[in-house]
């Protein structure tokens, strides 16, 4: 196997350990492990069934494991519940789009803010005082900020539910970055999306690492959006990791292909 | 700018609470009694619609809370000679108790399970007041003394009146300012998806148990005014018809709105009244009328409003200053 590019792996930032997940006799998971280094960009490839939300299910705690261990900043964070997860700066998407219908863009960006307005207290809130006052304004501007940095500040105040599926994802970006991850998890990002809003996303999502400190993991059916944005690659295939690499040395890489398309 | 802005908003309110406290003024004592009644309606459906309408909770509890209200304040004003004011402020950590224990049921059970285990514990506690004997009074019910400070004498539906004005507002207020928040949006995530409240870094558990709790305190408070209101409390207010009425606000207003709780709340008090000229069809036209309007106006008063008013309008989640 070619080593990692890039990635200062010495401090192990992100450390998933041999995990096994199984829905009843059905092993979705078998003892997968991924490194992912600071300020990384990992690509988690795999065809349908892969097993590749069924990894992020297992970070963010939404599905108990079997075995295995996952470690974040030297912690071990295994056995956390999914909103403390998120908590300690690990932010995931959902495939299906995880956008709260009743609420406007806006406020579904504000959400993510809920992460930094953890000191706010019951009391603050319902007396408006200068806390509430000072972290709700700051939320409102950032989130502003988030939908226009993904191009959506028109739609600000139109309600989640109206909005095309591709407006939803760059919602669930937005809502993602303002909440100032660490990690960041996302779930096919690019699906869904026109050529000119993938062609932004992968932007933002390149400017990252460097920008503000943010390591991603990224699954997609879109190879060619994998390849551009990520330095490394995971293959999973039935549950298991088939390789790993470069995004050059996947490309090429014969078991990859045949797991894609078959043995001809 | 800020500032300019601020002081415009308590100018609005102060003027709408002057106006509030005029109504008095041009009431007969009937008429004064409805407005009361109103009052109290809408103190325990905004509880119901924190946990039904925001949060999405299955659990008809605030019957129960409201009888809890009444009850504690009744009870520790004839039995324990407390003052009514005291009495009041002991619904808070009564009805708190009470709220905390539904909250540990209501995080185990899914929807319809909570709904049945709710109305089966406001059935309980009805059962609970009939066959208390001398403690509850049993079927028959008893008198409420009349609330009195410094001499001053609560004697009347107009000087009642003020009782309420006071503590719904301030309640009213907290509430409102509570879900014009993170707290609302919290509750409404949980409501429409709660994996991504939870992938938000939102406490699931925690933020449903505060919405009991809201419930909870915010119909009890609603019970220890109304029996006040009523003058005498009887088991048969706090069953089963007391739940589908609380239920017909929240739905009526629109979950997850104000403006239309409050305009549900008088129409469903004072549905009873209009219809009253009809006599034996009373209760025919009553459920007839209001069969019409869920006909015409699917997702409630709020989304006729939304759909017919003549400039945008809709409930904001967030602070703006």
């Amino acid at each position: 196997m070619e080593t990692l590019k890039r990635a200062d792996r010495s401090n192990k930032f992100f450390h998933v350990d041999e995990v096994t997940v199984k829905f009843g006799g059905i092993t979705a998971l078998k003892r997968v492990s991924i490194e992912v280094g600071k300020n990384e960009i990992r690509g988690l490839i795999g065809p349908n069934g892969a097993g590749k939300t069924t990894l992020f299910n297992a970070i963010t705690r939404f599905i108990p494991l079997v075995s295995g261990n996952i470690f974040y900043q030297g912690q071990d964070i295994t056995p956390l519940k999914p909103h403390e997860i998120a908590r300690m700066g690990i932010i995931r998407t959902f495939q299906k789009r995880g956008i709260v219908d009743s609420l406007t863009a806006l406020e579904n960006v504000m959400t993510g803010f809920h992460r930094l307005m953890e000191d706010v207290h019951l009391w603050d809130i319902g007396l408006r005082l200068k806390k509430f006052r000072e972290a709700e304004e700051e939320g409102y501007h950032r989130a502003l900020e988030a939908l226009e940095a993904v191009g959506l500040h028109g739609v600000a105040d139109q309600g989640a539910d109206v909005l095309s599926f591709g407006q939803q994802t760059l919602v669930e970006i937005a809502r993602a970055l303002v909440s100032k991850p660490k990690l960041l998890l996302l779930d096919e990002p690019a699906a869904g999306l026109s050529a000119t809003e993938r062609e932004h996303v992968m932007e933002i999502l390149k400017a990252l690492p460097s920008k503000q400190g943010v390591s991603l993991i990224i699954t997609d059916h879109i190879i060619d959006f994998v390849m551009e944005v990520c330095e490394n690659l995971t293959v999973l295939n039935f549950g298991e990791k088939l390789e790993e690499g470069s995004a050059s040395y996947i490309r090429n890489h014969p078991d990859v292909l045949d797991a894609y398309f078959g043995r001809g | 700018m800020k500032r300019e802005n601020m002081a415009k908003k308590s100018v609005k309110w102060l003027i709408l609470l002057a106006i509030l406290g005029c109504i008095p003024l041009i009431t007969n004592s009937y008429h004064q009694y409805l407005v009361n009644l109103i009052f109290v309606n809408f103190l325990v459906s905004l509880g119901l619609a924190v946990l039904l309408g925001y949060c999405g909770q299955f659990a008809f509890a605030s019957a129960a809370f409201l009888g809890i209200g009444a009850y504690t304040v009744g009870l520790s004003m004839v039995h324990l000679k407390l003052s009514y004011w005291l009495g009041l402020f002991l619904v808070v950590p009564v009805s708190l108790l009470f709220a905390l224990m539904a909250g540990i049921i209501g995080l185990r059970l899914s929807r319809y399970y909570l709904a049945i285990t709710t109305i089966a514990f406001t059935l309980a506690m009805r059962f609970f007041y009939v066959n208390g004997g001398g403690l509850t009074f049993g079927p028959s019910g008893f008198n409420i003394p009349v609330p009195k400070i410094w001499g001053f004498s609560f004697n009347s539906d107009h000087r009642l009146y003020y009782i309420l004005l006071v503590v719904v507002t301030i309640l009213s207020a907290l509430t409102i300012n509570i879900l014009r928040s993170k707290v609302g949006r919290a509750f409404i995530a949980i409501r429409d998806k709660e994996e991504a409240a939870a992938a938000a870094s939102i406490n699931v558990k925690n933020y449903k148990m505060l919405a009991f709790i809201m419930c909870g305190v915010l119909g009890g408070v609603a019970g220890g005014l109304y029996s006040v209101v009523v003058g005498r409390i009887t088991p048969d207010e706090f069953g089963m018809m007391q739940i589908i009425f609380h239920f017909m606000i929240v739905v009526l207003g629109g979950l997850g709105s104000i403006t239309g709780l409050m305009i549900s709340t008088i129409v469903i008090t004072l549905l009873p009244e209009l219809v009253r000229a009809v006599k034996e069809f009373q209760e025919i036209v009553y459920g007839g009328v209001i069969i019409i309007i869920i006909l015409f106006a699917p997702s409630g008063l709020y989304g006729l409003i939304q759909k017919y008013s003549p400039f945008k309008f809709r409930e904001k989640l967030q602070w703006k200053p």
